[in-house]
C-alpha cells in the first residue's frame, strides 16, 4: 500500500472586480487511487503583489487580468468602503 | 361411413374401421414421430395446438402469425439473427441487460438529433445528455455533475437561477492581516474553516493580534470575496477572549476582507486597540459564486 500526497491549484475564479479566488487541493492517493481531497483557499485582489509568488496559473491570470484600470477601480472601491465604515 | 377416406395412402397395415365411429369423431393419435401435409395442402382450419414445438421454419413467419397472442419464447434466451439491428414498438418489462463486459456504448440510446446514453465503465454509471456527460454515479455512490455550475433545480416558481443549488464545499484558509501594517496574526487552531453552500459562506476563525501600535483599522482576509452586486454590507459575530472589547465583524461588497468593529461606537477597531487581544469569529455572508 502506497500513500501519496500532491498539491495542485484545482480552481481559480476571476470575479467581476478582478479579484482572483484561488482553491488549492491537497489530494491523498492510496495505490494511485484518490481517497481524500482537502481544500485551502485564498483571494488575491487587484494589485496584490503576493499573487506573483503563488503557484501557477495564478501569476499568469493576475498579469492578464489586472490592468491599471482594474487595479485603480478596485482600490477606489475599497477606499470608499473604509470611509463608510470608519 | 360417409366422409371417411377409403384408403390411408401407404399405410403398411390396415386400420380397422371399427376403430372409428360413424362421424370420424374418435380422437386419433397419428404416428409417433412426425406428420407431414401433402404438398398441395396449404391450410389447416379449426385446429387447436397444444404443447407445440416449432423445430425449424423454412421461410418467414407472416407478421400476423402471432397476432393477439400472448407468447412465451423459450425458457433460456432468445437471439436475433445476425443481420437484425432493430426491434420496433417493443415494450419490455422485467428486463435485465447483460453483456460480456460492463460497457454499454455511448450514444446507445438515440432520440432524434439528441444523443443520450446510460453508460458504465469501471463500475461507475454515466448519464449522457446531448452528447455530454451530465451526471456520473461513482463506485462509492457519489453523484458528480458533469458541467461546472450545474446543480439541483428545485421545482418551485422561482427562476432557475434563483432555485438551483449548485455548490457545496468545505475547506480551510489562513486569516491574514489586510490592514497594510503587515501584522503577523496568530491563527489559533492553525487555520480558519469555511463551509460554502450555494452562494452562502460561513466562516469560523480565531486569531490573536501581536503587540502593535499601528493606527490602521483592523482588516482580516476571508476565503471568498463578498458579493459585489449589491451595496449591502454584511456582518457576523465576534467575541474577544477576555470580554474586554465588545466587538463585531463587518465586510463590504467586493471585498475579500472584513473589519472588526467596536460595538460602542460602530467604528473600525484600530490595530493598536486589538493589540495582544484574541478574537473568535463566526461570520456568514453572501459571495459571488
Amino acid at each position: 500500500m502506497t500513500l501519496a500526497s500532491t498539491t495542485v491549484i484545482d480552481k481559480t475564479e476571476v470575479l467581476e472586480n478582478g479579484s482572483i479566488q484561488v482553491r488549492q487541493a491537497e489530494i491523498i492517493t492510496k495505490d494511485g487511487v484518490e481517497i481524500a481531497r482537502n481544500f485551502h483557499r485564498w483571494v488575491r485582489n487587484p494589485g496584490d503583489t503576493a499573487a506573483q509568488s503563488d503557484p501557477a496559473p495564478v501569476p499568469a491570470i493576475a498579469s492578464a487580468v489586472w490592468t491599471e484600470s482594474v487595479i485603480s477601480a478596485y482600490q477606489e472601491s475599497i477606499a470608499m468602503q473604509k470611509q463608510l465604515v470608519q | 361411413m360417409s366422409g371417411v377416406p377409403y384408403t390411408f395412402a401407404s399405410a403398411t397395415s390396415s386400420i380397422p374401421l371399427s376403430e372409428l365411429d360413424t362421424n370420424f369423431a374418435t380422437p386419433v393419435t397419428i404416428g409417433t414421430t412426425s406428420v407431414s401435409l401433402g404438398n398441395t395442402v396449404t391450410t389447416l382450419a379449426n385446429v387447436a395446438l397444444a404443447n407445440v414445438t416449432i423445430s425449424s421454419v423454412a421461410s418467414g413467419i407472416p407478421n400476423n402469425f402471432l397476432a393477439n397472442s400472448s407468447v412465451t419464447i423459450g425458457n433460456t434466451s432468445v437471439s436475433l439473427g445476425s443481420t437484425v439491428t432493430s426491434l420496433g414498438n417493443v415494450t419490455l418489462t422485467n428486463v435485465t441487460i447483460q453483456g460480456g463486459t460492463s460497457n454499454v456504448s455511448t450514444n446507445s440510446i438515440v432520440n432524434g438529433t439528441s444523443n443520450v446514453a446510460i453508460a458504465s465503465a469501471n463500475g461507475a454509471v454515466t448519464m449522457v445528455t446531448n452528447g455530454n456527460t451530465a451526471v456520473t454515479i461513482g463506485t462509492t455512490g457519489n453523484i458528480t455533475f458533469g458541467t461546472s455550475n450545474a446543480g439541483i433545480v428545485f421545482n418551485n416558481s422561482s427562476a432557475s437561477t434563483n432555485s438551483t443549488l449548485n455548490d457545496y464545499e468545505t475547506g480551510t484558509w489562513t486569516p491574514t492581516d489586510q490592514s497594510g501594517a503587515s501584522l503577523s496574526l496568530t491563527v489559533n487552531g492553525g487555520t480558519g474553516i469555511y463551509t460554502k453552500i450555494g452562494n452562502i459562506v460561513t466562516v469560523f476563525f480565531d486569531v490573536s493580534y501581536p503587540s502593535t501600535g499601528s493606527s490602521a483599522g483592523t482588516s482580516i482576509s476571508l476565503p471568498f470575496t463578498v458579493y459585489s452586486g449589491s451595496t449591502l454590507y454584511q456582518g457576523g459575530y465576534c467575541v474577544e477572549n477576555n470580554a474586554s472589547i465588545t466587538a463585531s465583524f463587518q465586510c463590504g461588497p467586493g471585498s475579500a476582507s472584513g473589519n472588526i468593529l467596536t460595538m460602542t461606537s460602530g467604528s473600525t477597531l484600530l490595530n493598536s486597540s486589538a493589540s495582544s487581544h484574541r478574537f473568535s469569529f463566526t461570520i456568514t455572508y453572501r459571495t459571488s459564486f
